[in-house]
């Protein structure tokens, strides 16, 4: 099965992972890695724009401070993942060189570059880590489809701080916290659904400690879904337009709710 | 080392481009303007009217005391069912958006819609609240700034404040925080513009707009 992976950044430990883990993996050939470039005036606008402050967290986060974001010795962290998996190098090119895999670097997944090598490539699955919204010109590439794991479980939270909403919304039982493999369609996560991973909370857990808990389960998940559409073992399933909600960006005084409720529903 | 740059840098950076107002400041904003405006004698009878559905509001989460000086007047609020009828009926399509352009009396005239119980009309607010959820969350600053016929920014300004009101009283209703959310991000980009030296009869409806904002926070979040 052949593949290509789209990243949001050369240094994103999930799409190193990921593409590591690809290229790694029998029956399964990573044939393209493209990855957006951070320096994009546009970029840049546009994240600022829906993401204002928040962004500089994300940014100083990711570019400054890398894996020292994660409490040191936390078994359950995508640095210790990546311990375990013995991945090297610190950026994309890297993987991309050790496994002679040809990378691209553009401003916009969508430009007609972009397009053009992917068709090229004439991938079966497209893994989507990040990087902005895909339009239908990338998404009609792939025989199979457009892969990505939503950081909650779909259909019922679709869209942007789904882990925030799912507490929020008293959700932690059902559906519960979890992430949700699906191809994309040209709607918000409202594509076909693969595979669900469930994650169960603990006492004196928090937003912070709930996402980073997942992100290791993300790069699982992603393997886990690579290897049954190689097997033939997954099939996926239409999700109704009906059966969830569009949710966005939540505003600080809904995150300072949500901690409390978080708190007030794992205290020890 | 490296964790005391990061921190530098969220603290300064992060704190330049926040656009959210503190509840505090809100609060204190809408408690210190309440009690000036009450005070005017130049008020128009709708500003009066927005200045008492704020009061009310605001009173019922104890942000101010029960001793409003406001005489009771006619709600410009309590628009026509017909009227808001007519409305939809003259929406192309039956949307509330097309193309980023959305209709004159938005909020005033959902806000008829809702409260009227309609079960001809609960289909169309649930998607009209729908696709208003996306616009603002997408266009942010610059959503309903289009408006058919088209309508100066002052005006436009006041149609935000309205929206605002209906969303908070929808969240209010069916419990669904998104339109909390969304409230919130309205009223915060349009504080600057009513913080200043706004016209008193516009700074009332921000008034309510705010007050009725403290009101869904109080009842949905405790």
């Amino acid at each position: 099965m052949r593949i290509a992976l789209l990243a949001p950044i050369q240094n994103s430990l999930y799409s190193r992972l990921v593409a590591e883990l690809a290229a790694r993996e029998p029956g399964i050939e990573l044939a393209q890695i493209v990855v957006r470039t951070p320096w994009s005036w546009e970029r840049i606008r546009g994240e600022l724009r829906r993401d204002g402050a928040r962004l500089v967290r994300k940014v100083t986060n990711k570019l400054v401070l890398g894996e020292a974001a994660y409490p040191v010795g936390d078994p359950e962290t995508l640095p210790a993942l990546a311990e375990r998996v013995g991945l090297e190098g610190k950026n994309l090119s890297e993987v991309a060189r050790r496994h002679g895999i040809p990378l691209l670097t553009v401003t916009d997944p969508n430009e007609p570059v972009c397009e053009q090598v992917l068709k090229a490539v004439r991938p079966d699955v497209i893994v989507f880590t990040g990087g902005g919204l895909i339009r239908k010109n990338i998404l009609s590439i792939p025989r199979l489809g457009v892969m990505n794991c939503h950081s909650a479980i779909l259909p019922r939270f679709r869209g942007m701080d789904v882990v925030e909403w799912t507490i929020l919304e008293d959700a932690l039982q059902d559906p519960g916290l979890g992430l949700t493999l699906h191809f994309m369609d040209s709607g918000v996560d409202t594509g076909p659904l693969l595979a669900r991973y469930r994650l169960d909370t603990r006492p004196g857990d928090t937003i912070a400690s709930v996402r980073r808990r997942l992100e290791p389960h993300m790069v699982e998940l992603v393997m886990d879904g690579l290897r049954g559409l190689r097997d033939g073992t997954l099939t996926a399933q239409p999700q109704s337009a009906e059966d969830g909600r569009q949710y966005f960006v939540m505003h600080p005084r809904l995150v300072e709710a949500t901690a409390r409720r978080m708190k007030t529903r794992t205290q020890p | 080392m490296k964790r005391l740059f990061a921190k530098l840098i969220m603290n300064t950076a992060g704190r330049w481009f926040e656009e959210s107002v503190p509840a505090r400041e809100l609060q204190g904003f809408l408690a210190r303007c309440l009690e000036q405006l009450t005070q005017r004698t130049d008020l128009s009878p709708e500003a009066r009217a927005d200045l008492l559905a704020a009061w009310r509001a605001a009173n019922a989460v104890d942000l101010i005391p029960n001793n409003h000086p406001l005489e009771l007047e006619t709600d410009p609020w309590k628009v026509n069912l017909d009227t808001a009828r007519a409305w939809r009926a003259s929406l192309p399509e039956d949307k509330v958006v097309i193309k980023g352009v959305v209709p004159r009396a938005l909020g005033r005239s959902l806000v008829a819609l809702e409260v009227a119980n309609d079960p001809d009309t609960a289909d169309f607010t649930a998607r009209a609240v729908e696709s208003l959820l996306r616009h603002v969350e997408v266009k942010r600053r610059a959503a309903l700034t289009l408006f058919s016929p088209p309508l100066n920014p002052d005006a436009a300004r006041l149609e935000r404040c309205d929206l605002a009101i209906y969303l908070c009283l929808r969240a209010r209703r069916c419990g669904d925080l998104r339109l909390l959310n969304t409230a919130l991000k309205l009223n915060d980009w349009a504080y600057p513009a009513f913080r200043g030296r706004a016209k008193p009869d516009a700074q009332a409806r921000y008034l309510r707009a705010l007050a009725e904002q403290e009101r869904a926070v109080k009842e949905l979040l405790g």
